[in-house]
């Protein structure tokens, strides 16, 4: 038996009990001389293999024997037991999540006290990893994956804060008993497409996706360039197509061709140095597409741009709804990943007030459903030489799932957020979902904006007398460096284009955090 | 740019040329310097060199997948140069933490944190208490700390307790790991 096997039987019994789990680890927070008498009977019987943790475990003398959470049920293991054995297991996992390392070892030196059976179980780890993306052998328990992202290696800041800062409801959550491995689970509810629809559950994936790199993410000193080429710049540059369907409006947002633009960009930017380049929702015409494609293409030798996400639509193959994806391309252009829109976003009538949008006899709408088919799994890409990187276009930030499972897992280094929006400040919703999901987390969070819907925006000022709300200087991108603890505020970096004249067409900022400001309070807000 | 890179560029773009013409003895003879200079720079820990290594193995790696020409030859070259990227991008994902003095030098966190632990085992955020020390600097140096061997560490429930091994603070190189377990805890 190979550990990470051992440690998902030890998960499933330990959130099958998660009240008794809580309680057990509340007085092991308060008495860690037996924590670790625990831990150290454990990590001994680890040395010897799994299975001789699991007998360990499972040793019918422990039950009843005065451990106070075990064998509540009569034939249960102790679950102290359970709880020390997966916390063994979680800690010989270590080395592979650890930026610092002892001179001149490597991961068998993690083994080399031990048995032989110890440096093959870790090199039948890596194997999986790399090959499988799961160190467990069944694809059904879902994925047992390093939990650190590649920026966390060095710096581990959930060791740091209290648990419960996490923010789960009752201050609990059986994820946090855990430094190393978390369980990625095969499926997650997500709610319902829309108000009276079933409840939906979307497949959860993580993608270690293959590829050479040349920048080390885990050294702390690693500053990544991000460019963001909101691509729509005028009005026209995005038609809102709407159209009546079973007696509702719906909306479906089409961008015009805009090879030229996009490419030019792709080229300053890869001289500028930027290390990855976002393109904001449903920006990219496929002739865009593949004009980006090119640019990245003739920039894969000798520029800086390592990877670019770009927002499509993508017409249905069968004639159904197009889907809203947003595409990941490498240095060469090709496509090796995609995240489909998970929720849509459908307007009420102050939203179709503020972006006009009117019916065919020029009357404004009071409601408009967005025209997608939605997503059905969520993926959470680890880069090589950039980080895990999860994708939650527009809507699929501000609803509850998967955002909660991205903050509670803290496994992500790079939530990027491709919206279609008027100008992005920090005061509005994206700020605060952005700031709720770096919190307190390594989660670096991205949000990237084109700058269309502005225009109308302004048009509904004007015609409404607020002359004051009109954006000059739209917002395109936010960039979020996480607080490390509550008392910290998150630091922003909000980037933005002149609407009356957008050149040079792109932002670009490197990550340093230390220069940006702290995020307002939301009483002093924009 | 380094020297040392600019030289790397060079060979980088001879590699190529050589490739391209066909000549594969010069492209192996290139490929060969390539790798030993990435493993002189490895066993030398020289950190910048082997990023400079890095790039132009990288690049090189890139420049060859672009070609049209998918001949067995520069395939060939193409997965030598893959594998020298691999082993190159391996040794670059850990880092070796600095000796126990350096750590532990006075007004540095390390220090900070050692003296705390001093009189007892601490969880991260009674550290930050004990210490005054934001919780971004302690869970900044711990992971340094313990694979220094300095500090050992242990979970208890959500909690990471950590105790002083009292290791002398000496200039040599760590013997610790990020796996010490709480077996000599005081």
């Amino acid at each position: 038996m190979h550990p990470a096997d051992l440690f998902i039987g030890l998960w499933r019994r330990l959130t099958a009990r998660r009240d008794e789990v809580r309680s057990l680890a509340g007085r092991l927070e308060a008495d860690p001389e037996r924590a670790a008498v625990l831990f150290d009977a454990a990590a001994e019987r680890l040395r010897d293999g799994a299975a001789s943790l699991e007998t360990w475990v499972l040793d019918p003398d422990a039950r009843g024997n005065g451990e106070a959470d075990g064998g509540a049920d009569g034939g249960a293991p102790p679950l102290d037991r359970v709880l020390a054995a997966a916390q063994a297991i979680d800690a010989w996992f270590m080395p592979f999540a650890a930026w610092y390392a002892p001179a001149a070892a490597d991961l068998r030196m993690q083994g080399s006290a031990a048995p032989d059976g110890a440096a093959a179980d870790l090199l039948e780890a890596r194997r999986r990893y790399n090959r499988d993306g799961r160190f467990n052998a069944d694809p059904a328990d879902g994925q047992l994956i390093l939990r650190p992202g590649l920026l966390a290696r060095a710096f581990n800041v959930r060791e740091a804060v209290m648990p419960s800062a996490g923010g789960c409801d009752d201050g609990f959550d059986p994820v946090d008993l855990f430094r190393t491995l978390l369980v990625v689970p095969p499926t997650l509810a997500v709610g319902a497409d829309r108000d009276g629809e079933p409840e939906r559950r979307i497949t959860m994936r993580f993608q270690r996706l293959a590829g050479l790199q040349d920048q080390v993410p885990a050294d702390p000193d690693w500053r990544p360039v991000i460019g963001v080429v909101p691509l729509l710049q005028a009005e026209d540059d995005l038609d809102i197509h709407r159209f009546e369907r079973d007696g509702e409006t719906w909306y479906d947002p089409l961008a015009r061709p805009l090879a030229r633009r996009a490419a030019d960009a792709v080229a300053t930017l890869a001289e500028q140095g930027a290390t990855i380049v976002l393109f904001p929702e449903v920006s990219a015409h496929p002739e865009t597409l593949a004009a980006i494609s090119e640019a990245l293409r003739r920039q894969a030798v000798d520029g800086s741009i390592r990877y670019a996400l770009v927002g499509v639509r993508q017409q249905a193959k069968d004639g159904g709804r197009p889907r809203n994806r947003a595409l990941l391309l490498d240095r060469r252009g090709r496509e090796i990943a995609g995240q489909t829109k998970l929720h849509c976003w459908d307007l009420d009538s102050n939203q179709c007030r503020s972006y006009d949008l009117r019916d065919r006899n020029g009357r404004l709408l009071d409601c408009a459903r967005e025209d997608i088919e939605t997503g059905s799994r969520f993926t959470l890409f680890e880069l090589p030489g950039f980080g895990r990187l999860a994708i939650a276009i527009c809507e699929d930030l501000g609803r509850s799932q998967p955002s909660a499972w991205i903050a509670s897992a803290m496994a992500a280094d790079w939530l990027v957020t491709p919206v279609m929006d008027s100008g992005l400040t920090t005061g509005r919703w994206q700020a605060k979902e952005g700031a709720a999901s770096s919190r307190t987390g390594y989660c670096r969070v991205i949000v990237a904006n084109s700058m269309a819907l502005s225009h109308r925006f302004n048009r509904y000022c004007r015609a409404n007398g607020e002359e004051d709300m009109i954006i000059h200087d739209c917002g395109v991108a936010l960039l979020f460096q996480p607080r490390a603890d509550e008392a910290a505020a998150p630091r922003i970096d909000c980037l933005t284009l002149p609407l009356a004249d957008p050149a040079p067409g792109y932002v670009c900022s490197r990550w340093t955090p230390d220069r940006w400001q702290e995020l307002p309070e939301p009483e002093e807000a924009e | 740019m380094t020297g040392f890179e600019t030289a790397l560029r060079l060979l980088a773009d001879d590699l190529l040329a050589a490739v391209g013409r066909g000549d594969w003895d010069a492209a192996d003879a290139e490929l060969a310097t390539l790798a030993e200079e990435a493993a002189a720079a490895m066993a030398a820990g020289r950190t910048a060199d082997l990023s400079a290594v890095a790039r132009q193995t990288v690049r090189c790696h890139t420049a060859l997948s672009l070609g049209e020409d998918g001949n067995g030859n520069a395939m060939q070259r193409l997965g030598q140069l893959r594998m020298l990227a691999l082993v190159v991008a391996a040794a670059r994902s850990r880092k070796p933490p600095r000796t126990p003095r350096l750590l532990a030098a006075p007004g540095t966190p390390g220090a900070a944190i050692l003296s705390a632990l001093k009189r007892g085992p601490l969880s991260g955020p009674a550290l930050a208490g004990a210490t005054g020390l934001s919780a971004a600097a302690i869970a900044a140096a711990l992971p340094e700390l313990r694979a220094c061997g300095l500090v050992r560490s242990w979970p208890a429930g959500r909690l990471t307790f950590n105790a002083s091994t009292d290791r002398p603070l000496t200039d040599r190189p760590s013997t610790g790991g990020e796996n010490a377990t709480a077996r000599e805890m005081p």
